[in-house]
Formats: structure tokens, C-alpha cells, sequence
């Protein structure tokens, strides 16, 4: 049942929202309809949802949270994932109406659909976000948006076509404890700031193993999009485990480094630009025992032009996750597993008036998506600004495996080096192209 | 970095005068070994060739070799995963030398993609020629995947052959023509693309849909906005539909010579439904002058709806003149208007938003929009905004005064302090405690004095808890632990008045130090009734555990039961606080706790404290109690608690007294432990 709106505000209330506001753009109600707390099925947005796997499952209560979305439809090229996906939908709204796709191209083409939820493998965000766009649907895709730097700025350019209402996964933008660091960081309360440090954990590696046939009820096909063709590899494809594989993922330097890219490009307010210099180090997995490809451990750089430096480390457990913002008069940080701000000087930390919710809440992600698919004006994470925090990962991962060190033009989009300018580009499998 | 031993073996050579090695048999060998590769067999050699790819960056003598053995993996039957792994890196590497080879994946439909992948940012013009040559003898899928290359790569050469493609019988290889066109863009294939739509062929609709705004796009890059503006608004047409409509509306606002502000100002005029956010959207980027003071002068038009829109179109632009617009709609009769009004200005506004703001906060009714005011009042930036808040505060009757006070609070606006120092004293008792929590939070130490003398001379026991409280913050604000208490006992020892003393022995609870628990101590004899209460309340509240043992000597000796058990309560708490006392000593103080408890709610009050936090020796403290019919379930379970954090200290007795807790215990969860305990240390 939707919230209604209370009549008496408590301060507890209030300043939560005085916290969730700190830089948050327009929130247009679905009050503003008219309807004071229970929203009409005519003024509900439509969603269907393009990916129904793990990751679906984790996000979806942000979304049914909210009381003026309407999940339609769900589509996945697993039969098992698409059958528990609807029984998801049904139970949640108490009737059989959700309608199932293994082909998305027929979710998109339904009219009732507003928008989609792209919740995907990576390989598969920005083919899947620019046939939505084609279609009219505005859109809510996972990070990472892109695999390589030129299909981001082929679903920028997309997104601008259509004029699409796209908002890229990269939550932390609408979360407190990430927006109190920037405010921090913006009223110059640690100095003038000079490094970003930024931690994701150990790349996991993945032992050998053999092609195998596919799985009944997998559409191995369709699972692998528009990468080439490679045969079914269990050990490559199967829980996350394509993530460490160059295909399709790029391991955790893009899986959770690009929402501190993110942070950091925003936090510098550098949305439309980037660093200019990248360079770094790594190990990479024991090719006897192990068949994955991205780094087990990294330490990379990036310098923006006016010196500002990103490092970029791949080290520790995942739980040690971190960001800290560095500044010739102190510093702040934010531990992503524990939502933890610490601060020097600690005074710092008496400004902030309330916790909020962590990131794995995507409440407030999501409600400015839905306010600026009625607004129609950017989101807070819009395709320019999710481009440029992945390019930088895209970047760094370029980097090293050139073994050198790079020199980026942020306005021409072009490195200093022919080989890195041609891995800017993969060839999509046929019939999909960006 | 860390390189493989593989890898290692093959940069010494390198670094020697190396042409002449890679000459030799062992790269023709890592060659043979990619060739044969499949998914689960060695990979030392893929990696091998990833690392001599790192290697030999500057070296193009070096790199020649590397790139023939690379294009000879291609030939032959070498396994298609090593194919695959050679294209791959012949995407980053490849020359023109290795054409060829990749002209002849592309002769084969189940190569065309891994072909393709290499070729696709391949920098020679003769990969287009390549690529061209392949179409002729390639059909379906594979046919599509080279014309979506092709299109990739902008191969101005193949519009021709695009154009008849698009006639294709296969509708993806005829929409992947179009596509290709479309991205090609140059004006041959501009042509060719309206000649094409011009024949009408319903199955390439959305194709032509997605070339010709594609094409827009480029011949609006080029500046021709007339041409630009022809070519979209095609989209405009009330046939076409919404999502084009909107996104062709919004492109000729980007090429339009004033920004689109004429048409922004016809659709705000206008009936189209669809159009109208999109238009109110574009106000926010706006460049001329004035312009927030024309489109404020809108609102008024709009329905509630678009009002809320150009309310965030405003905000968005942020000048003074949009300040002032929003800050006019917070006193909008709808509601959902007015909070947009005052949402916005959170972000936008400055002190000249205070007054319009605060009226919202302040309302007798509290309510959404007076939890909204008072969120964005906070949120105001800079000092003028709190000064305008504090006369706002100054200003306003008592109750909207409180709710004002909290937003000083919470912008931790210290020249607050001179206002709340004298609203401590106000005839409205909420309005003199929010004052004193203010104090609390925003004083520095050197305000103390004055506190606390506000304390001693407080006869409101309403709000003696905040005044209290506030001396209790600023002093601990004191660096040196051991000074905390000072100010206190200066004003504690001037003066005789009760109350006034009560109030202190309350405070020092809490800073606490050896010279307060000497006061308090000897306040527990006072002639004064309500002093020797108030000061077991303190004792019994005493926040720093090594003040222990003087209050259990002082509980042992206590004129009544109330006392007694205030203060052993008091001790047993402190006793489970973290500190750095001996744990000897604290053994010896929770032995003398269970000696003074009479009662068994106090005895099991102790039990809980050793359980939660055991020291070595607790089980001896414990162990009779088993004995004790009213106690011996509580002492069974913390003997299985205790034995259970700390296995090794006390064995012995650990074994001998298990078992008779595992029998007394009633729960056979615990049993099961005290049983799986036992065996452990036996």
C-alpha cells in the first residue's frame, strides 16, 4: 500500500530530510498529481524490468517501494529466472498480470511501457539501454553502463537522440553519508584537496575449466549479446564469474571502482570532463591455476590537469572498501560496508545532522529518476556523468594492459597512444550493434 | 608487476639484442600452443603473448614477429578459441601485414565476428577493402556483422554497396545497410538514405526513424541550424510518436538561435500536453537576460502541475531573479507547489529566503510544509542566512521561537550563544530548555562559568534536566579529563542553597574526577535531606568506573535499603563500563557487590555482569550460587557463558562445576553447550 503523507512532522523527520536534500535536484510528489498518497493506476509509471537476476532481485524493493511505479513486465534469457521473477511480481501485487519476455525487443516494443530497469550482465547495459531508448522507454541502468569508452559515448549520444530520461546505477549519489563527504569536501572543511583515494578489493581469479554444453533453459545465445561468440564455459559465465573476464566485465577496478570514479568526478564537479593522465601497476592471476583475466591486484593513478590525483587500489577484502578524499588540511572517508564517515579534523563530523540510509537502500536513486521522467530533466547520474566516471576505470584497465602509462584529451575523447585508441572499440556481435 | 615465470624467460632475450630470438622456433612454439588452445588447457601461452604485447610497445622490430605469429595462428585448424584469442590482440596490434589472414576469417561465417573484432578499429583503409571484398560470398548474420563494421569504421567507399544492400531480402542485413548509412553520414550517403526512405518499405521504418535523426544530429554539428531544424521537425508532426515528438522538440530547442526561448514560450502557451515539460525543462538553460523574471511571470499560467516543473526549472537556473520567484510561490494555496517552492529554495535560497521560509516554519499547525521550511532553513548556505534566522527566532512568539532555536542548533550557528543565553531564562519552559540544549551543543569552555552559574541559580526543575545537561556537554568539552569538574565545585562550594547544590551533584555525576566524588561522597551526610538524595542519585550515576570501591564502601555503609541498593545498582553498572582497572581489583569489587546485595534482583544483577563481561576467577564468585535455589538457574547459565568465553582460564574449576550447571539448567540448549564444553575441556 502507498505511504500517506503525515500531517505532523517529527525533527527526527526533519532532519532526515534536511540530510537527504543537501544536493539533491527537484523532487516533484506524486501528490503533485493531485493525489494526495494513493497514486492512480493512470498516473503510475510503467516499468518493465530486462534482467531478472541477482542483482534485479536485490534493487527491486527500491523500486516497488515506490508508490507510483507499476511493474508490467520482466524479461530474461533464463527460463528459471524469469519464472521466479514473475512469481516476485505477482505475489507483490496479489494478481497474475505480470507478462513475460525471454526476448526483451518484445518487452520494449509493449506501448504500455514507460521505462525499464536494465538489470543485466555488464556485456549487456548499453546495447540493452539503447534499443530501449529507440523505443521510447526512459531508463534505469546498472553500473557499469558501458564495457568499453566508445559504446558510453554511443549511449550518450543515444540518450541525447531520443531525449531519454536515463539514470546510471551508480546510487551513492543519493546517499547521505556520500553527499555529507562532498559537501564537506566543496566548503573546503579538509583544505584544498589534492588526492582521492579509493579502494575495491582483491580481484577474485577463477580456476580452469572446459566447455561444457548449455544448461536447458538457457538461452546461451541471447546470454551472450552482442560479444563474439565463445563457446559455454561454466566457470566463465556462471556466478558473477564473468566479471574477471575482459568480454564481458573488467573486474572490480569497473564493478565497484567506477561508483568512486563517480564519486570522485562529481564530488570535483567534473561531469563533462575527466583526468589527463593515467598510469599504474598490477598482478595479474597465475595463468597455471587460473583462467580469468582481470588483475588480481592493482595500484593505478589517474591526474587531472589541474594536478588533482585519483588512486585507484585493488587490494584487501571486500569489506575494506573505501573512499577518502585528502586535502592539505585533513581528510575524509567513507566505508562503503558500513556507511561509516570518518573525518580529520573529527569537528568535521558535527555537521553532519543523521546517518540517512546506507547505499544499498536505492530509494532516493530511484524517486529521481521517476521525478525526472515527469520533469524530463536530467537526472543526477545522466549519461554524460556515468560516461566519464566509467571512462576513467575503462582507462585505468587500458592501461595496464598496454603495460604503459596514458595521456587522455577529456575533450576529443583520444589517448596519446594508437593501441589504447583502438581498445576504445569492440566490434558488437551481429545482429546487435550500438 | 608481477609476470609469470613464462614471461620472464622471454624478457631476457628481449632485452638482448632479441630480434634474431624471436626469429627462433619458441615464438613459432607459444604460436603452436595459442593455436591448439581451448577452454581449460594451458593458458601460460595467451599470456605469454599478453605479455610481449606489454613488452614491445617500442620495439616495432620486435613487434613485426610477434604480429606474423599472431596472423599464422589464424591459418589452418587452429582451434576457433585461439583464433579468437589472436584477433583479439590483432585488434590492438594488427597492421596491414596481417590483412590477409583476417580477409580469409572473414571467407567463413563462424569467423565473420572474431574477424570483424579485429578489424573494427583497425587503422589501414585496405581493412575496409577487406571487409567490402567479404560481402559478396557472406549472407545473413555474417553479412550484417561486416556491414555493421563497415558502418562502424565510416567506410565512405561502401555507401554504394550499402545502398543496394538495404534491399536485401533479409531484413537485418537491409536494416544493418541503413544503419551503416546513417552512421557514414557523409552526403552520398545522405542521399542515399532519402532516396531509400522515399520507396516507403514499412519493414525499414524504424531504421529510417533512427538514420534520419541521426543524421539531423550531424548536420546540426555542422551549424546549418536551418537545415538542422527542417530535418526534426519532421518528429514534430502529431502523427509521429510521443517519444519523438519530445525528442525532436528538444533538439530544435538545442538548435534554435535564441536557445529556444520563442518556442519554449509557445509550447507554455500551447495545449500540447506532451510538450509542455520538455519546454518548461528547457527555461532551466536559458542564456538571456531577464529571462527567470519572463518565465517567473508564467507561473502564474500553468496549472500546479507544470508550476512544480518550472518551479525545478527555476532552481535549476539559480539566479536572483529565479530565487525570487520560487521564494513568491512558498505561500502558494497548493500544497504540492508551495513544497516544491520551499524544497527548491533548501538549495537556492540565502537570508533574503529566511523571512518567507521561516513564516512556513513557524505555523501553529505543524505539518508537512513546516517540517519542509524548517529542512531548508537549515540547509541555507552561509552565515548571512543564520543571522537572518537568529532575527527571525528573535522575533517570533515562543513555540515557532523553539522550532527556530533547533534549526540554529543544527547549523551549529555559534553566535547563536549571547541569544540562547538569554532565552535560557525565559517564562516558556520549552523555549528556556531549547535554549539550554542549544548551549549545550554550541558553547565553548569558556562559556562554562556562566552555565553553570545559570544552574546554580535555576529553580525550574522542568528544564533542570537540558540546563544540567548543557553544563555537562561544555564541560566535557575541557581537554583534561581531570579539569572537567572545576567550574562545578567552584559554584558547588559557594553556595548553600539545596536546590542549587542538587543541581551540581547531578552535573558532577557526570564529569565526575576525584575531588567530585569527594563532594558527592560526603553530600551522602549532609544535614539536607534532599542533598544526601540527590547526591546517591549521583553516586548511583557516577560515570567513571574507578570511583568502584568508595561507593561500595559507601553502599555498605548506607542509613537505608534504598540507599544501599541505589548504589550497589550504581557500582554493579560501572563495573560492566570498559576501562583499564586491574581485574583483580574489579574481581574483588563484584565479590563485595554480591556480599552487599541482600536482594536477589541485586544478586542477579551481578550474576548478568560477570556473564557479559567475565573476568579470570569469576567462576569462583559464581559457583556457590548454584546452591542458591532462589539464584542457582541465573548462576547456571552464566557459568556456561563464562566457561564458554574463556575455555582456559579457571579448567579445572570449569570441569568440576559444569556439570552440576548442565543438571541445573532447565533450557536444553544450554545443556547441550555445558555438555559440549565440558568435552572440550576434558
Amino acid at each position: 500500500m502507498p505511504p500517506s503523507p503525515a500531517n505532523r512532522i517529527s525533527r527526527r523527520r526533519f532532519l532526515q530530510r534536511a540530510a537527504a536534500t543537501i544536493v539533491a535536484p527537484m523532487i516533484v510528489p506524486a501528490s503533485t498529481l493531485g493525489l494526495n498518497g494513493a497514486t492512480a493506476p493512470s498516473n503510475r509509471i510503467a516499468f518493465g524490468c530486462i534482467g531478472v537476476g541477482n542483482r534485479a532481485r536485490h534493487v527491486m524493493p527500491s523500486f516497488l517501494a515506490q508508490p507510483d511505479i507499476v511493474f508490467t513486465a520482466v524479461s530474461d534469457c533464463r527460463e528459471d529466472r524469469l519464472k521466479s521473477a514473475k512469481e516476485l511480481m505477482d505475489a507483490h501485487y496479489g494478481n497474475k498480470d505480470c507478462r513475460t519476455y525471454p526476448d526483451f525487443r518484445d518487452l520494449l516494443a509493449q506501448k504500455d511501457i514507460d521505462a525499464v530497469f536494465i538489470a543485466t550482465g555488464d556485456r549487456w547495459h548499453t546495447t540493452a539501454s539503447i534499443h530501449a531508448a529507440r523505443a521510447g522507454k526512459d531508463i534505469y541502468s546498472e553500473k557499469p553502463i558501458s564495457l568499453y569508452i566508445g559504446e558510453g559515448r554511443a549511449l550518450v549520444e543515444t540518450c541525447r537522440r531520443y531525449g531519454t530520461i536515463y539514470q546510471g546505477g551508480t546510487q551513492r549519489r543519493s546517499t547521505a553519508s556520500y553527499r555529507f563527504a562532498l559537501e564537506m569536501v566543496r566548503q573546503g572543511r579538509i583544505g584544498r584537496l589534492h588526492t582521492v583515494e579509493m579502494q575495491v578489493w582483491t580481484g577474485p581469479t577463477i580456476p580452469h575449466d572446459k566447455p561444457a554444453p548449455v544448461p536447458a533453459g538457457w538461452d546461451y545465445d541471447t546470454w551472450l549479446g552482442p560479444v563474439q561468440w565463445r563457446p559455454f564455459v561454466p566457470g566463465r559465465v556462471s556466478g558473477g564469474n564473468w566479471n574477471y573476464f575482459w568480454d564481458t566485465g573488467e573486474g572490480p577496478i569497473i564493478g565497484m571502482g567506477c561508483h568512486y570514479t563517480d564519486q570522485m568526478q562529481w564530488t570535483l564537479e567534473r561531469d563533462h570532463t575527466g583526468p589527463t593522465e593515467f598510469d599504474g601497476k598490477c598482478e595479474w592471476p597465475d595463468p597455471v591455476k587460473f583462467m580469468s583475466e582481470t588483475p588480481v591486484a592493482a595500484e593505478v593513478r589517474c591526474r587531472y590537469a589541474d594536478g588533482i590525483t585519483g588512486v585507484m587500489y585493488s587490494r584487501g577484502t571486500f569489506k575494506e572498501r573505501y573512499i577518502r578524499y585528502i586535502g592539505d588540511e585533513g581528510w575524509i572517508q567513507v566505508d562503503d560496508e558500513t556507511n561509516a564517515v570518518t573525518a580529520e579534523p573529527k569537528s568535521i563530523l558535527g555537521l553532519r545532522a543523521t546517518a540517512g540510509v546506507s547505499w544499498d537502500n536505492a530509494g532516493d536513486h530511484v524517486r529521481n529518476l521517476l521525478d525526472s521522467i515527469r520533469s524530463r530533466r536530467p537526472t543526477i547520474c545522466h549519461p554524460e556523468a556515468a560516461h566519464r566516471a566509467q571512462t576513467i576505470c575503462q582507462a585505468m584497465n587500458i592501461g595496464l594492459r598496454l603495460g604503459r602509462k596514458l595521456r587522455w584529451d577529456p575533450v576529443a575523447e583520444r589517448f596519446d597512444c594508437d593501441e589504447a585508441n583502438r581498445m576504445m572499440w569492440r566490434e558488437a556481435r551481429a545482429p546487435w550493434r550500438v | 608487476m608481477k609476470i609469470h615465470t613464462f614471461g620472464i624467460l622471454w624478457m631476457l632475450p628481449l632485452m638482448a639484442t632479441a630480434q634474431s630470438a624471436l626469429a627462433q622456433p619458441d615464438l613459432a612454439k607459444i604460436a603452436a600452443d595459442v593455436a591448439r588452445y581451448e577452454s581449460g588447457g594451458d593458458m601460460e601461452p595467451l599470456r605469454a603473448i599478453d605479455d610481449l604485447v606489454r613488452a614491445t610497445r617500442d620495439m616495432p622490430d620486435l613487434r613485426k614477429p610477434l604480429e606474423s605469429a599472431l596472423a599464422s595462428v589464424l591459418k589452418g585448424d587452429s582451434t576457433f578459441e585461439g583464433k579468437r584469442f589472436a584477433c583479439q590482440n590483432l585488434g590492438i596490434i594488427g597492421s596491414e601485414e596481417s590483412l590477409p589472414a583476417l580477409a580469409g576469417l572473414l571467407a567463413r561465417d563462424e569467423t565473420v565476428g572474431i574477424a570483424c573484432l579485429a578489424l573494427g578499429s583497425y587503422p589501414s583503409a585496405k581493412a575496409n577493402s577487406a571487409l567490402r571484398d567479404a560481402l559478396a560470398t557472406r549472407k545473413g548474420t555474417a553479412r550484417a556483422q561486416i556491414i555493421n563494421t563497415l558502418g562502424d569504421r565510416r567506410d565512405a567507399s561502401s555507401v554504394e554497396l550499402l545502398a543496394g544492400l538495404s534491399h536485401d531480402a533479409d531484413p537485418a542485413v537491409a536494416e544493418a545497410a541503413v544503419a551503416a548509412l546513417a552512421k557514414i553520414g557523409d552526403a552520398p550517403a545522405r542521399a542515399a538514405i532519402a532516396s531509400l526512405r522515399r520507396e516507403n518499405a514499412p519493414a525499414l521504418a524504424s531504421a529510417f526513424t533512427e538514420a534520419s535523426l541521426r543524421i539531423a544530429d550531424q548536420i546540426a554539428a555542422t551549424g546549418d541550424r536551418a537545415a538542422a531544424a527542417t530535418a526534426y521537425e519532421e518528429f514534430c508532426q502529431p502523427s509521429q510518436p510521443t517519444h519523438l515528438r519530445r525528442a525532436a522538440f528538444a533538439a530544435l530547442l538545442r538548435t534554435d538561435a535564441d536557445g529556444g526561448e520563442k518556442r519554449i514560450l509557445a509550447a507554455i502557451h500551447g495545449q500540447d500536453a506532451t510538450l509542455k515539460p520538455i519546454a518548461i525543462a528547457g527555461v532551466a538553460s536559458l542564456k538571456s537576460g531577464g529571462t527567470s523574471e519572463k518565465f517567473a511571470a508564467e507561473i502564474v499560467n500553468l496549472d500546479p502541475v507544470m508550476q512544480v516543473l518550472m518551479i525545478g526549472a527555476m532552481a535549476a537556473r539559480g539566479d536572483d531573479g529565479a530565487r525570487r520567484a520560487i521564494t513568491s510561490e512558498v505561500q502558494n494555496a497548493n500544497q504540492s507547489v508551495a513544497m516544491a517552492a520551499i524544497r527548491a529554495l533548501g538549495a537556492l535560497g540565502d537570508a533574503t529566503s529566511v523571512p518567507a521560509l521561516a513564516k512556513v516554519a513557524t505555523r501553529r499547525e505543524e505539518s508537512e510544509l513546516t517540517g519542509a521550511a524548517l529542512a531548508s532553513l537549515q540547509q541555507l548556505k552561509g552565515t548571512a542566512a543564520s543571522e537572518a534566522i537568529l532575527a527571525a527566532a528573535k522575533e517570533a512568539p515562543p513555540e515557532a521561537r523553539v522550532r527556530l532555536m533547533g534549526v540554529l542548533l543544527a547549523r551549529q550557528t555559534t553566535q547563536a550563544v549571547p541569544f540562547l543565553i538569554e532565552q535560557a531564562s525565559h517564562e516558556d519552559a520549552k523555549v528556556a530548555a531549547a535554549a539550554f540544549r542549544g548551549l549545550g551543543k554550541l558553547s565553548e569552555p569558556k562559556q562554562l562559568p556562566a552555565l553553570v552559574e545559570m544552574l546554580a541559580n535555576l529553580r525550574r526543575p522542568e528544564i533542570e534536566k537540558d540546563a544540567c545537561g548543557a553544563v555537562v556537554q561544555v564541560a566535557r568539552r575541557i581537554a583534561d579529563p581531570a579539569r572537567r569538574s572545576d567550574e562545578i565545585l567552584v559554584a558547588y562550594r559557594k553556595t548553600d542553597a539545596a536546590t542549587a547544590r542538587c543541581a551540581m551533584l547531578g552535573a558532577l555525576a557526570e564529569t565526575a574526577g576525584p575531588q567530585a566524588l569527594d563532594a558527592a561522597l560526603a553530600a551522602t551526610e549532609d544535614r539536607d535531606q534532599k542533598i544526601r538524595d540527590a547526591a546517591t542519585r549521583a553516586l548511583a550515576n557516577w560515570s567513571d568506573p574507578s570511583a568502584t570501591p568508595r561507593i561500595l564502601a559507601k553502599a555498605d555503609s548506607a542509613p537505608d535499603t534504598t540507599s544501599r541498593i541505589l548504589l550497589l545498582r550504581g557500582c554493579i553498572r560501572l563495573l560492566g563500563l570498559p576501562g583499564d582497572r586491574p581485574k583483580n581489583e574489579m574481581l574483588a569489587d563484584y565479590a563485595t557487590a554480591l556480599r552487599l546485595a541482600t536482594r536477589p534482583e541485586e544478586k542477579r544483577m551481578v550474576i548478568a555482569a560477570l556473564a557479559a563481561t567475565p573476568l579470570p576467577g569469576s567462576l569462583g564468585i559464581v559457583a556457590p550460587l548454584l546452591d542458591d535455589a532462589a539464584l542457582q538457574a541465573d548462576a547456571a547459565h552464566a557459568i556456561v557463558r563464562i566457561v564458554k568465553a574463556n575455555p582456559a582460564a579457571d579448567r579445572e574449576q570449569a570441569k568440576a562445576i559444569l556439570p552440576k550447571a548442565a543438571a541445573i539448567a532447565k533450557d536444553p540448549a544450554q545443556q547441550r553447550e555445558a555438555s559440549e564444553l565440558l568435552k572440550k575441556l576434558k
